[in-house]
């Protein structure tokens, strides 16, 4: 019941030190709104792009292509020795005219040119699967390493520039993101500390005759940090609905344009409530803050 | 149970408590009698842990108060309630929200704590202004409220720093009666004034300070 009373003032402190400073506490509000959808953004395009570069990984494929005057009993010891790599799953053997075919599959007027095509110019090939636990970039590019030595094996293709590119991108998502997003908690901490310790200063006179009841640093801190907690929590809460607005109205209709594959997706719950949690950690780590500046206020 | 031994007080090069040795029993009522500047509220303030003896001892229901931390003077003011000369309430809240802060902060439970809130408010003559913020009340209201706050967790120990100065004849009447009834139950109650007519109604224990001195009546 003590608890439950000391609740209760606590909320109704909040409240009247939220309304009564309202300007204060909707810039604060507005304010880590604003940096928390900014790293909200960066973190549903990190999102993203990991999914995307995870789904090209278990679609790698690797093409070995062969010497031309590699004999079939060679190209059988071969395929043996790529066999024997714990990281291939499979091999698929594309001859010359297997290859022609394939292209003409893709693009059928180029069928004049095809026919000048000799055996140097779309040689044939292995296409190795990869084994699951091996599908990722780093794996691909080790073992294309190892095979490059191997005889017989003239180029080794798998796309690695592009996926490169990805995951170049991915790791700027990451590290743009979270410059950008310790930049702006810093600023949203800040405010949110200063509009407590504004409020603070405003219930000066109130603390004094708190202290003169008998209430402890604790009793009086209360109300304080739940306004710190209060805010952030309201300020992700807020950065989240705008979030999904932008995401509905921009973000999903660009990944439908131009992503054809793969379906772009929003922020899971999980995710949801990390930025809730991190919302609220934040409007914490503001209240302390001023409540430790202004200790003797 | 109040006792100083040998306090002594001075601002800078000002003394304004000299040796002064008192003793209010549990449950008795004490009124400090003296003109202005002589000490009283000074007294007062360092009973209450507000500020600091320069010699002697401070003792309050068997606790060494002199020179107590911050947290210890906070455990020590749940059990007593003082009434300012400047009320020192909050005026940006109802009379009602002002008196029940006494009882949060004392950890009173909400059953009893809406009890005390009834009798000191129907005691007080307050019902009526409950819900009125207290920036809205007369000089004498919020004086009442102040009492009020400060009687509504039944203190060990009440102090009282000239309680009546802006009260009306009934008002103080009502107050007095309010201390002798908190007396009754236990509460030990130390007030001061500068009023002769004030004094009077406390024949049992009156002392007068002053030259920095106490004088027995």
């Amino acid at each position: 019941m003590k608890q439950m009373r000391y609740l209760i003032y606590c909320l109704s402190e909040t409240r009247d030190n939220v309304f009564d400073y309202r300007g204060l506490s909707i810039v604060a509000l507005v304010t880590s709104a604003l940096s928390m959808l900014c790293v909200g953004l960066f973190f549903l395009i990190y999102v993203n792009l990991h999914e995307i570069v995870q789904a090209f990984e278990e679609e790698i494929r690797i093409n070995l292509y062969l010497d031309e005057h590699l004999t079939a009993d060679q190209r059988l010891a071969l395929e043996q020795v790529i066999l024997s790599y714990p990281e291939v799953n499979n091999t698929e053997f594309v001859s010359h005219l297997d290859a022609i075919e394939a292209y003409l599959e893709q693009y059928p007027t180029e069928k004049l040119l095809m026919t000048s095509l000799d055996e140097k110019t779309l040689p044939a090939s292995f296409v190795i699967g990869l084994a699951p636990a091996y599908q990722t970039i780093s794996s691909v590019t080790a073992l294309a390493k190892k095979l490059e030595n191997v005889d017989g094996i003239t180029d080794i293709q798998y796309g690695e520039k592009w996926i490169q590119t990805l995951w170049w991108g991915n790791y700027l998502m990451i590290l743009i993101g979270s410059v950008v997003g310790a930049t702006l908690t810093l600023a949203s901490i800040t405010i949110v500390a200063n509009t407590i310790r504004l409020t603070l200063f405003n219930r000066k006179h109130d603390i004094g005759i708190l202290r003169m009841l008998g209430a402890t640093e604790a009793f009086i801190k209360g109300p304080f940090l739940i306004e710190g907690v209060a805010l952030g929590t309201l300020g992700a809460g807020l950065s989240l609905i705008l979030l999904k607005i932008i995401f509905e109205l921009v973000i999903y209709r660009i990944g439908e344009a131009f992503i054809q594959k793969h379906t772009i997706i929003f922020l899971s719950p999980t995710a949801l409530v990390g930025v809730i949690v991190c919302g609220a950690s934040l409007g914490f780590a503001g209240a302390m803050l001023s409540l430790k500046q202004t200790r003797k206020a | 149970m109040i006792k100083l031994f040998h306090v002594y007080k001075h601002y800078d090069t000002q003394s304004v408590l000299d040796d002064v040795t008192l003793v209010v029993k549990k449950g008795d009522i004490c009124c400090i009698v003296g003109p202005n500047g002589s000490g009283k509220s000074t007294l007062l303030k360092l009973i209450f842990g507000q500020e600091n003896p320069d010699r002697g001892q401070i003792i309050i229901n068997n606790k060494n108060v002199t020179h107590m931390s911050q947290w210890a003077i906070s455990s020590i003011r749940q059990r007593m309630g003082f009434i300012f000369e400047d009320c020192q309430l909050i005026l940006r809240k109802t009379v009602i929200q002002n008196i029940s802060l006494a009882l949060t902060i004392a950890g009173t439970p909400l059953k009893q704590g809406r009890q005390n809130i009834d009798r000191v408010l129907a005691t007080l003559e307050l019902e009526h202004k409950k819900n009125d913020a207290v920036s809205t009340l007369a000089a004498g209201e919020k004086q009442r409220v102040s009492i009020a706050r400060a009687a509504v967790s039944d203190p060990l120990v009440l102090l009282a720093d000239e309680p009546t100065g802006p009260l009306d004849s009934t008002a103080t009447a009502k107050v007095f009666a309010l201390f002798r009834s908190m007396s009754m139950r236990g509460t030990t109650v130390l007030l001061t004034t500068q009023n002769q007519d004030v004094a009077a109604k406390f024949p049992q224990h009156r002392v007068m300070l002053n030259h920095r001195k106490i004088i027995p009546q």
